[in-house]
């Protein structure tokens, strides 16, 4: 990756995906960057965790950046993967609802292709089982591994934004997403959605 | 593991199936999370230039904005509200009675002029990150023939100085936000009113080309945006009815209250300074069966002449705290005396009875397009 030189230098602006957080005017920043980047996080919080739950993380993840502003450092890391890797923070606290939804989703489609064995190829023909399996899946990844993934797929993020976002090195990042690809590629069509926990049914 | 026996997807394949999962996610509501980050920075929140389908297409990008320094346009409500009731506003009732529709003889023209000083807020730009807000003082001058079918005539012009609620007219102008002047005003012509030919929606900005004209008068779509002399003779008299075909024609749309819908779609037609006294009787009935509806007396329009507003609080918005700079009162001002529509202003909550935008209409009969008396 090469980059020129973070260090700043006098006249230039600050370039775009690297702004300075810590001015004399947060407002005009920060209300720039909700604007620039909280419509595109909400897609991929709702994706993960739906929408009401979304609201409040995006909320939490913009004050979140603003408290701590002073530590965002534009030579290390772009604006856009620290955000996420801000919300993918709080975002661990609701894994419960990330598996939640994505057992409904599983088993949604699951439901309706219990006919018998003579429906299975007709159900790996279907996207909407292969989607199914796929959900089933992704709630028996470690949720590292689903977090790399997602923020791969979803969010658009590279390896190396990645790897700032969740300051883990950029091999690992690329070693992983090649480790979990290839194991759901292999297992999303073996494994079935787990039965619905007591949790699923209500709230 | 992979069990051989399995089949393997295809990278394409867990692409795809990926792109599906989860992808129908409801839109997302980011009011709630960008008050959260005003309120932390402490700052009134700046209301982005939205699409407001309450005011007609010419002024879909002005925004509302509260007035905290721009001194020409605070103004302070002393009365306050007063229960809404239509017995209780005996000069409401009047209005509600007695106006009289101006007759046009053929080749004349109702002249409609509205000035209006509504707010821009730019959000960075190409030189800039900072954000810039600032008042204007709209005037939109309509002249309507007759005959509705032939060519009507739009004037649109920026006149005087801009006033800078946030920044300065040299820092604007520096980072290319801002040209020095406000330029020549626009003007479109089109038949049967149809200035904007390519806004099949309501909620677009800017027409993207401002030639105007479809040929045929049946092409142009009426409604309360634009509403049309057949569109007219196809409206309830009764209030109960008209609240009804309110409710039909306003499709609900999420975090937005149906009567705040209702009451901006009245607006707009009375807007077009085309409705009957008939009309216009029936519409203010039915704003008063709107529970949310609020009458406040002695309210001054634009040129300053004193009207009776009926105004819905859009404070109502679920999600929204109460006090924020997103809530206002959107009023329209009626002169009880003269029977006539005047204007229109947003008064924003806090500081308390601030008006952000504030706006005049006057109607005449001209005998020619273009002459003004």
């Amino acid at each position: 990756m090469t980059r020129p030189s973070p260090e700043p230098s006098g006249d230039d602006p600050p370039e775009p995906d690297r702004p300075d957080l810590s001015g004399p005017d947060p407002a005009a920043v920060f209300g720039k960057l909700f604007d620039e980047h909280a419509p595109a996080l909400h897609r991929y919080l709702a994706r993960r965790v739906g929408t009401t739950i979304a609201d409040d993380l995006v909320a939490d993840t913009f004050v979140t950046a603003l408290d701590h502003r002073h530590r965002y450092d534009p030579a290390r890391a772009g604006v856009r993967p620290w955000l996420y890797g801000i919300a993918s923070n709080l975002l661990r606290r609701h894994v419960r609802d990330e598996l939640r939804a994505l057992r409904a989703t599983a088993r949604l489609v699951s439901e309706r292709h219990q006919d018998g064995p003579e429906n299975r190829v007709a159900e790996r023909l279907d996207a909407k089982a292969r989607i199914a399996r796929l959900a089933a899946a992704l709630a028996v990844l470690s949720p590292d591994d689903r977090e790399v993934l997602l923020l791969t797929s979803w969010a658009g993020l590279s390896p190396v934004e990645i790897a700032q976002a969740l300051d883990i090195p950029a091999g690992t990042v690329r070693s992983r997403l090649h480790r979990v690809r290839r194991w759901l590629r292999a297992s999303a069509t073996t494994i079935e959605p787990a039965p619905a926990l007591p949790e699923d049914h209500h709230g | 593991m992979a069990d051989q026996v399995h089949p393997i997807w295809t990278d394409d394949e867990l692409d795809a199936a990926l792109a599906g999962l989860h992808n129908d996610r409801d839109p997302a509501n980011l009011t709630g999370a960008r008050t959260a980050l005003y309120s932390a920075l402490g700052e009134p929140e700046p209301i982005m230039p939205r699409s407001r389908r309450r005011w007609p297409q010419w002024a879909a990008a002005a925004a509302v904005v509260a007035l905290l320094v721009a001194g020409a346009l605070v103004v302070r409500n002393g009365t306050g509200p007063v229960p809404k009731a239509s017995t209780a506003v005996p000069g409401l009732q009047k209005a509600v009675t007695g106006a009289q529709d101006p007759v046009l003889k053929p080749g004349q023209y109702h002249y409609i002029r509205v000035e209006a000083w509504w707010s821009t807020t730019v959000v960075g730009g190409p030189r800039t990150t900072k954000t810039f807000e600032y008042l204007a003082d709209n005037v939109i001058e309509t002249w309507v023939p007759a005959d509705q079918t032939q060519t009507w005539m739009q004037r649109r012009s920026i006149v005087g100085q801009r006033k800078w609620v946030i920044g300065t007219e040299a820092e604007a102008e520096a980072v290319g936000i801002v040209s020095g002047n406000n330029g020549a005003p626009t003007q479109l012509t089109a038949p049967c009113g149809d200035l904007f030919p390519n806004q099949s929606g309501l909620d677009q900005s800017l027409p993207q080309t401002l030639q105007g004209g479809t040929p045929s008068c049946a092409d142009v779509h009426a409604g309360w945006q634009h509403p049309t002399p057949a569109w007219f003779a196809g409206l309830p008299t009764d209030p109960q009815a008209m609240l009804a075909r309110l409710r039909h024609d306003v499709p609900g749309v999420t975090g937005t209250p149906d009567d705040v819908q209702f009451f901006g779609d009245v607006a707009d037609a009375l807007r077009s300074g085309l409705v009957s006294a008939k009309v216009t009787s029936v519409l203010y009935r039915t704003l008063l069966l709107l529970p949310e509806v609020r009458v406040t007396q002695h309210v001054a329009n634009l040129d300053g002449r004193i009207g009776v507003a009926m105004g819905i609080d859009s404070t109502a918005k679920p999600g929204l705290p109460s006090g924020t700079y997103h809530s206002e009162r959107q009023e329209i001002i009626i002169d009880p005396v003269a029977n006539q529509f005047i204007g229109e202003r947003a008064v924003a909550p806090a500081p308390v009875g601030t008006v952000s935008d504030l706006s005049s209409i006057t109607t005449s009969v001209v005998h020619s397009i273009g002459s003004t008396r």
